[in-house]
C-alpha cells in the first residue's frame, strides 16, 4: 500500500504512452440491450379468492385481484446483500400465469451497460399486472429496483402495484413449526420437494463477476434456474397460504392450525379462529390453544364458557399456571369469592417458575388475605359452605399438578 | 463572597499574589445590535420576539443577511456569542419560503446534534401553526430503525455526524431522494475540529456529498461555525471547497474577564521541585465552591477528573450525604449521566464540575463565573476555549490558569505574554492525501459509477486513480462508466477517525444479583485505568477492578472504600520492522508502535505519596504503521557533551513534530516524532517521524520525499525565534544556554551528510 504513489506514477506514464497511439474510429453511441430468456413450468391452475388474499395481510391487493393473469411473480439476483447505491441487480425474473403454465421472463445484463434497458423492459413485463407477488420483496428486491430505477433517472410507475409478500404470511403460519421460514425451507417442508444441485444464494454475485471477466454464460445458467425455480415456487407457496387461511381445519400440522387461528382471530374472523383452537383440544397443544380461547372468551364476555374451559384445563393440568391464574382472578373480581380465588392462587405459585410472576403473584396472596380479614367474621361463617365446593374443584388439580411435578 | 469580592481578597493574600505572575483584565464589551433583517419571515420575527429578542447582535445579522443572499457563510462564534441564530434563521427563511426544502445540520458527535434538535423544536414551538409544520429530526445510529423511513420521507432538518453520513446516508441515497432534490442549506457546526486526517475525511465526505447534490440537481450553500481559530475562513473553504464570506465581527456583549497566572511556590529549593499543580488547583477551586461561585475546573487526564472531583465533592457533603453541587465529567460516562450534568449545569443544580476537555466542545451548558485550569492545556486555541467556559455577559469572570511542572507549563506561567500574544493555532488538512482520497473515490464510485472522463472533485489525478482501482478489480470499465465491482460496501471499511473505537463495558458488580453497566472507555485507555487491581474512579465513587476480560472487552467493577488511587505508567516504543525505501541514511518502512503497562502506583489521596507498586498483566497494544527515519552518524555529535547533544535532539524532536504538520497539512496528533538514542534496527542514533493511523495515511511518505526541506525548516524555526535559550514555540522543554546553536549545528551536519549520501 505504502508505494501506492509509485504504482500510479508507472499508470499515468501508460496512459500517456497510449494516447500517443492514433485515436480509434469512435463509435456512434448506441443504447446496449441486455439478454433476456424464458421458462416455462406446469402449473396446477390457480384458484384464488380476494377473500383469501386479504386474509395473508394485503388487503389492497386483494381488491386490486382480477384472475390468476392479473399476478406478476418478481424475483432479482444481485450483486450483494448490502442495500447501498452499489450494489445492482443484474437479473430480474418475471413470472405470469398463461393457462396451465407458469412462465417465467427472465431479463439478465450482460454488463453494467445493459442495466437501463433491463430496467425498461422490466416495464414491459409487467404490462397489464395488477398485484405483484414475491418473497421478502417488500424490504429488498422492490427498494433494489426502485433504487436502480432512480440511479438510472427512470420513473418507477411500474413497480407501485399491490404487492404481496409472501415473506411475511408464510413466517405468520409457519413459523412455530419450521422456526426458519426461508423459500428453501418452506419448499421442503410445507410443498414437499428438495432442489437438486442449487447454487448457494452466497455464490451469485461471484458468479456473475466471473461472467463479466471470461464472458462464458454457462455457469450463470445455474443462477437462471434458481431464479426461475424460486418464482414458481412462489406461486405454489401463495396457493399453500391461501388455502391454508381459508380452509384451516384441514391443515395436516396442529401447529399451522394453532398459527391460522391466530391470524384468524386478529382478522376478526373469530368462528373460525374459535374452531381453530377447539381442533386442538385434548392434543400436544391444547396448553396453548386454551389460553388463546380463554383470551377470545374473554373478549367476547363470555364468562361461564371461560370458566369452563379453564377449569377444565385446570384439571387437566394443561397450560401450567394459566388456568389458576385466571381462575383467581375471575374469582376475586368477578365472583368474590376469596377462599376459591386464594386457593388457586396458591397453587399457582406451587407451579410457578418465573420470578417476576411469582412476585406477583405473592402481592396477590397478600391482598386476597388482606381482603379476608377485612371481611371479617360474617364472612368467614359463611365461608364454611363455600368450602366443600371448593374441595371438590381443586382436588383433581392438586393430583395432576403433583404427577406433573414428578413428571419434570 | 460574590466572585469580585474573591477576587479583591486574593489580591489581598500575600502568599496568594507570590504565586502570581500575571494579572490580565480583559475589559467588558459592550453589545452591538442590528435590527431583523427586512425580509425575515414573519413567524420567525414572532418566535424571537416570545423569546425577548427584539434585535440581532451585528453578527448574527451579518451572517444571517449573507447566507438568505445564497452566500456560503463562516461565522466565528466565542462561546456565548448566539451562534444557533445564524443558521437557523435562514433555514427556517428557506423552508418558509418553499416548504419542500431540505436542511442537512452537521455535528460532531451524536450528543451535540440531540442538544440540537431540541433547541430547533423549542423554537419551531415559538413559531406557532408555521412551526408545527416542520419537522427536525437527528438520525444516527440512536434513531430508531422504524423512525427511518419517516426522517427520510418528512424530515425538513435532518440533523447528524459525519461518521453517519458517510456510511448511511450517502451510500444509500437512493432513498434520500427528496432530501438532495430538495437540499439548500448544509450547516456545519464545530468546523475546527475536523482537521488533519479526521478534516480531510471530512472533506472528502463533503466533496461525495456536493457530488450527488450535483446528480440530483440541487446545489445546497454552507454555513460553517468555528470556535477562534487562525484560519477559519480556508479552513471552512477547504472542507466545503467554495470561497467563503467571513463573519467574525462578534456583536455579542461580555463581562470583565481576568486571567490569572498562578505557579505553585517552590517546595524544594535545592531540587527546585514546585508544589503539585492539583493541589493548587484544588485548593483555589474549593474556595471558589465554598464562596458558592459556579466553577468549571479543567484537568488534563481522566484520573485527575476523579481524584479532584473527589475533593471537591468532600466541600458539599451534606447531612445526607448529598454531593451531588459538584460533578465530574468525562468521557467513558454513559450519555444519560452526561446529559443530566449538563443539565445540571444549566439550570444551576450544579455548582461545580469538574472536567476533561471532552466540555471543550460547544455543548450547552450556560455560562460560569470561573474557571480553573489544572495545568496548561498545550495550545492557545483550547486554552481560550476552555477559558471561555467562564464568561457572562454582564458580569465579571475568571479565568486561573496553574502550572505544573512540566517545562512547557513553566515556560508559560514566566512568560505569559507569549500566551497572551501569540495567535491561536492553524487548522491544517489536505484533502488530496492519497491514501484518505483513495478509500472517498471508492466510496464515491459505490455511490454512483464514475464517467470516464469525470474529475472527482476537479483532481486531474482522478483517471489515473480510477485506473489504478480497475487495475485492482475493484472498479469495472464499460460503456464509458466504471462500476463498483464488489460484494461489500467500502464505506464500512473506512473510519473518518483515527481512535481506536473498540470500547470495553464497565460493569459494576458490587450487587452479585444486579450487574450494571455504568460506562465504557477505548481500548487505548483500558491498560492505564482498568487493569486488574486498578483503583477506578466513577463520579468520585471509588470501585476496584475484579477481573478484566479482555476477550469479552469487559472490565468487572466492585465498589471499595480505600484512601488511595492508583495510577500507571505506558511505556511506547517503536521498532522497525521492513525497509520500503532507502537513501543514505534515511529510509521510509513499516514499523510496530506498541504500547504497553507494566506496573502501577498506589498513590495517597491528599499527600499523593507512594504506597506502593504493582504489576499489571496486560497484552501490549500494537500497531503496524509507517515512519520515516534519519539515522546519525558519529560526526553529527563531533565535540558536543552527550548531555547536550541528548537535550538539542529533544528540542530538535519537538521541533520537527511542530514544524512538520505544516508541510505534511495534517493535525500535530496524526503524527508521531521521537528519538531513540540508539535504535536497535540501524544501530545508530535515530530520529523517527511515523503515522498516528493504524497502518498509516501516507503522511510519512510524504515526510520521507521531503525530509531535508522538514530539517532545513526546522533550523530556520530554531535560528529565527526571537526567545535566548529556547522557548515552546522553537524547542519546546529543551532549554538552556547554546542549545539554540547546538541544534542548528547539528541540523547543518545532518543535512551537510544527507548531501554527500
Amino acid at each position: 500500500m505504502s508505494l501506492l504513489r509509485d504504482r500510479l506514477k508507472e499508470l499515468a506514464k501508460k496512459r500517456e504512452e497510449a494516447s500517443k497511439d492514433p485515436p480509434k474510429e469512435a463509435q456512434p453511441p448506441q443504447r446496449p440491450s441486455c439478454a433476456q430468456r424464458t421458462e416455462r413450468f406446469a402449473l396446477p391452475p390457480l384458484r384464488l379468492q380476494g377473500e383469501g388474499l386479504a386474509l395473508l395481510g394485503e388487503e389492497e391487493a386483494a381488491r386490486a385481484y382480477a384472475g390468476p393473469e392479473s399476478l406478476a411473480f418478481l424475483d432479482v439476483e444481485t450483486t450483494g446483500l448490502s442495500h447501498g447505491a452499489g450494489t445492482v441487480a443484474f437479473e430480474i425474473g418475471v413470472g405470469r400465469i398463461r393457462g396451465s403454465c407458469m412462465e417465467v421472463r427472465q431479463l439478465w445484463m450482460r454488463d453494467y451497460d445493459q442495466e437501463e434497458d433491463m430496467l425498461r423492459r422490466l416495464a414491459e413485463l409487467l404490462q397489464g399486472a395488477a398485484v405483484l407477488v414475491s418473497f421478502n420483496g417488500k424490504s429488498f428486491d422492490l427498494p433494489m429496483l426502485e433504487g436502480r430505477m432512480v440511479m438510472n433517472r427512470l420513473p418507477p410507475a411500474c413497480l407501485h402495484l399491490p404487492l404481496i409478500d409472501l415473506l411475511h404470511p408464510a413466517r405468520r403460519m409457519y413459523k412455530l413449526r419450521l422456526r426458519t421460514c426461508t423459500l428453501t425451507n418452506l419448499e421442503e417442508r410445507v410443498l414437499g420437494f428438495t432442489r437438486q444441485d442449487d447454487v448457494p444464494g452466497a455464490q451469485i454475485p461471484g458468479l456473475w463477476w466471473q461472467f463479466l471477466k471470461d464472458g462464458n454464460e454457462e455457469p450463470l445458467q445455474k443462477v437462471f434456474e434458481h431464479n426461475a425455480r424460486d418464482v414458481y415456487s412462489m406461486a405454489l407457496l401463495l396457493q399453500a397460504l391461501h388455502d391454508g387461511h381459508l380452509s384451516p381445519l384441514e391443515l395436516e400440522s396442529v401447529e399451522d392450525v394453532y398459527s391460522v387461528g391466530r391470524v384468524l382471530e386478529r382478522a376478526g374472523r373469530v368462528e373460525l379462529a374459535e374452531s381453530c383452537y377447539l381442533r386442538l383440544d385434548g392434543g400436544p397443544l391444547r396448553g396453548l390453544s386454551g389460553q388463546a380461547l380463554s383470551r377470545l372468551y374473554r373478549r367476547q364476555g363470555r364468562l361461564e364458557d371461560r370458566i369452563a374451559l379453564l377449569q377444565g384445563m385446570a384439571q387437566a393440568g394443561s397450560g401450567g399456571v394459566f388456568p389458576h391464574v385466571e381462575l383467581a382472578k375471575i374469582y376475586e373480581h368477578k365472583h368474590k369469592k376469596l377462599d376459591l380465588a386464594l386457593a388457586h392462587t396458591e397453587r399457582a405459585m406451587f407451579l410457578c417458575a418465573d420470578e417476576a410472576q411469582m412476585q406477583a403473584l405473592r402481592q396477590r396472596r397478600a391482598r386476597l388475605k388482606r381482603k379476608k380479614t377485612a371481611l371479617g367474621l360474617r364472612k368467614e361463617r359463611e365461608g364454611s359452605r363455600e368450602d366443600g365446593r371448593m374441595e371438590g374443584e381443586l382436588n383433581g388439580a392438586q393430583g395432576r399438578g403433583a404427577a406433573n411435578h414428578q413428571e419434570r | 463572597m460574590n466572585l469580585e469580592q474573591c477576587l479583591q481578597a486574593k489580591k489581598a493574600d500575600k502568599a496568594f499574589m507570590d504565586c502570581v505572575t500575571h494579572w490580565e483584565r480583559i475589559p467588558a464589551r459592550a453589545a452591538r445590535y442590528a435590527d431583523f433583517p427586512p425580509s425575515l419571515a414573519a413567524p420567525l420575527r414572532r418566535a424571537l420576539e416570545k423569546k425577548g429578542i427584539y434585535r440581532l447582535y451585528t453578527h448574527q445579522r451579518e451572517a444571517v443577511e449573507a447566507s438568505m443572499a445564497g452566500k456560503d457563510v463562516t461565522v466565528v462564534t466565542p462561546t456565548a456569542s448566539g451562534k444557533t441564530l445564524c443558521y437557523t434563521l435562514p433555514t427556517l427563511q428557506a423552508v418558509l419560503e418553499q416548504p419542500s426544502s431540505r436542511a442537512l445540520f452537521l455535528f460532531p458527535t451524536k450528543a451535540l446534534a440531540a442538544d440540537q434538535v431540541a433547541e430547533l423544536n423549542a423554537f419551531l414551538a415559538l413559531m406557532g401553526e408555521e412551526g408545527e409544520r416542520i419537522k427536525a429530526f437527528t438520525y444516527d445510529g440512536d434513531t430508531a430503525v422504524s423512525a427511518r423511513s419517516a426522517v427520510r420521507a418528512a424530515g425538513h432538518i435532518v440533523v447528524t455526524n459525519p461518521d453517519m453520513l458517510h456510511n448511511g446516508i450517502l451510500p444509500n441515497h437512493t432513498k434520500w431522494v427528496r432530501l438532495f432534490e430538495n437540499l439548500k442549506i448544509i450547516v456545519i457546526d464545530e468546523v475546527h475540529v475536523y482537521r488533519g486526517v479526521f478534516g480531510s475525511n471530512m472533506a472528502n465526505v463533503i466533496r461525495r456529498l456536493l457530488r450527488l447534490c450535483r446528480f440530483y440537481g440541487s446545489n445546497p450553500r454552507f454555513v460553517c461555525c468555528s470556535a477562534t481559530i487562525a484560519n477559519p475562513a480556508e479552513l471552512a473553504e477547504k472542507i466545503c471547497a467554495r470561497p467563503m464570506t467571513l463573519v467574525d465581527d462578534n456583536g455579542a456583549p461580555m463581562g470583565e474577564r481576568q486571567v490569572i497566572f498562578y505557579n505553585p511556590p517552590v517546595v524544594n529549593k535545592q531540587l527546585g521541585i514546585r508544589a503539585g499543580s492539583v493541589n493548587h488547583a484544588r485548593r483555589l477551586s474549593a474556595e471558589l465552591v465554598q464562596n458558592g461561585i459556579y466553577t468549571i475546573v479543567f484537568a488534563k487526564s481522566r484520573l485527575q477528573v476523579e481524584v479532584l472531583t473527589t475533593y471537591l465533592k468532600r466541600l458539599v457533603t451534606d447531612a445526607l450525604g448529598n454531593s451531588d453541587r459538584v460533578r465530574g465529567y468525562r468521557g467513558g460516562y454513559l450519555p444519560n449521566l452526561r446529559r443530566e450534568i449538563e443539565r445540571g449545569l444549566r439550570d444551576g443544580s450544579v455548582q461545580a464540575v469538574v472536567s476533561t476537555n471532552a466540555l471543550e466542545l460547544g455543548i450547552d451548558i450556560g455560562q460560569l463565573e470561573a474557571c480553573v485550569l489544572c495545568g496548561y492545556p498545550g495550545t492557545v486555541a483550547s486554552t481560550w476555549q476552555q477559558a471561555g467556559r467562564a464568561g457572562r455577559r454582564k458580569t465579571c469572570s475568571a479565568t486561573f490558569v496553574v502550572a505544573s511542572s512540566a517545562p512547557l507549563d513553566q515556560y508559560i506561567v514566566t512568560h505569559p505574554e507569549y500566551f497572551l500574544n501569540q495567535s491561536p493555532e492553524n487548522a491544517l488538512l489536505n484533502p488530496d492525501n492519497l491514501y484518505i482520497l483513495m478509500n472517498h473515490i471508492k466510496c464515491a464510485a459505490f455511490e454512483l459509477p464514475f464517467e470516464k472522463d469525470e474529475l472527482f472533485a476537479g483532481l486531474e489525478s482522478t483517471p489515473d486513480l480510477l485506473a489504478y482501482l480497475q487495475e485492482e478489480g475493484v472498479l469495472h470499465l464499460v460503456g464509458n462508466k466504471y462500476h463498483w465491482m464488489a460484494e461489500e460496501m467500502p464505506s464500512t471499511e473506512v473510519s473518518l477517525r483515527s481512535a481506536f473505537d473498540e470500547n470495553f463495558l464497565i460493569i459494576d458488580i458490587t450487587d452479585p444479583a444486579h450487574h450494571q453497566v455504568i460506562g465504557e472507555m477505548d481500548r487505548y485507555t483500558v491498560p492505564m485505568l482498568l487493569h486488574e487491581r486498578a483503583i477506578y474512579l466513577h463520579n468520585a465513587t471509588q470501585y476496584q477492578v475484579e477481573k478484566l476480560d479482555f476477550g469479552d472487552k469487559r472490565a468487572y467493577i466492585k465498589r471499595v472504600d480505600v484512601d488511595y488511587y492508583t495510577d500507571a505508567d505506558l511505556n511506547v516504543s517503536l521498532r522497525v520492522l521492513d525497509v520500503l525505501k532507502e537513501r543514505g541514511n534515511e529510509a521510509l518502512g513499516e514499523v510496530l508502535v506498541s504500547s504497553i503497562v507494566t506496573i502501577f502506583k498506589k498513590m495517597k489521596f491528599d499527600t499523593h505519596e507512594n504506597l506502593g507498586f504493582g504489576s499489571v498483566d496486560i497484552p501490549e497494544l500494537e500497531m503496524h504503521t509507517t515512519a520515516a527515519w534519519l539515522a546519525l552518524d558519529e560526526p553529527v555529535f563531533a565535540g558536543i557533551e552527550k548531555e547536550q547533544a541528548q537535550n538539542a535532539m529533544v528540542g530538535i524532536s519537538y521541533a520537527l513534530h511542530t514544524i512538520a504538520p505544516l508541510y505534511l497539512m495534517c493535525a500535530p496528533t496524526d503524527i508521531h516524532v521521537s528519538y531513540h538514542v540508539k535504535d536497535q534496527f540501524t544501530g545508530k542514533p535515530t530520529l523517527f517521524l511515523s503515522d498516528r493511523v493504524p497502518g498509516g495515511v501516507g503522511l510519512s511518505d510524504k515526510a520521507y520525499d521531503m525530509l531535508d526541506l522538514l530539517l532545513d525548516k526546522v533550523r530556520e524555526t530554531i535560528g529565527s525565534c526571537p526567545c535566548e535559550n529556547g522557548c515552546p514555540s522553537c524547542l519546546g522543554s529543551a532549554f538552556g544556554a547554546q542549545v539554540k546553536a547546538l541544534a542548528q549545528t547539528m541540523i547543518g551536519r545532518m543535512l551537510d551528510e544527507s548531501f554527500a549520501g
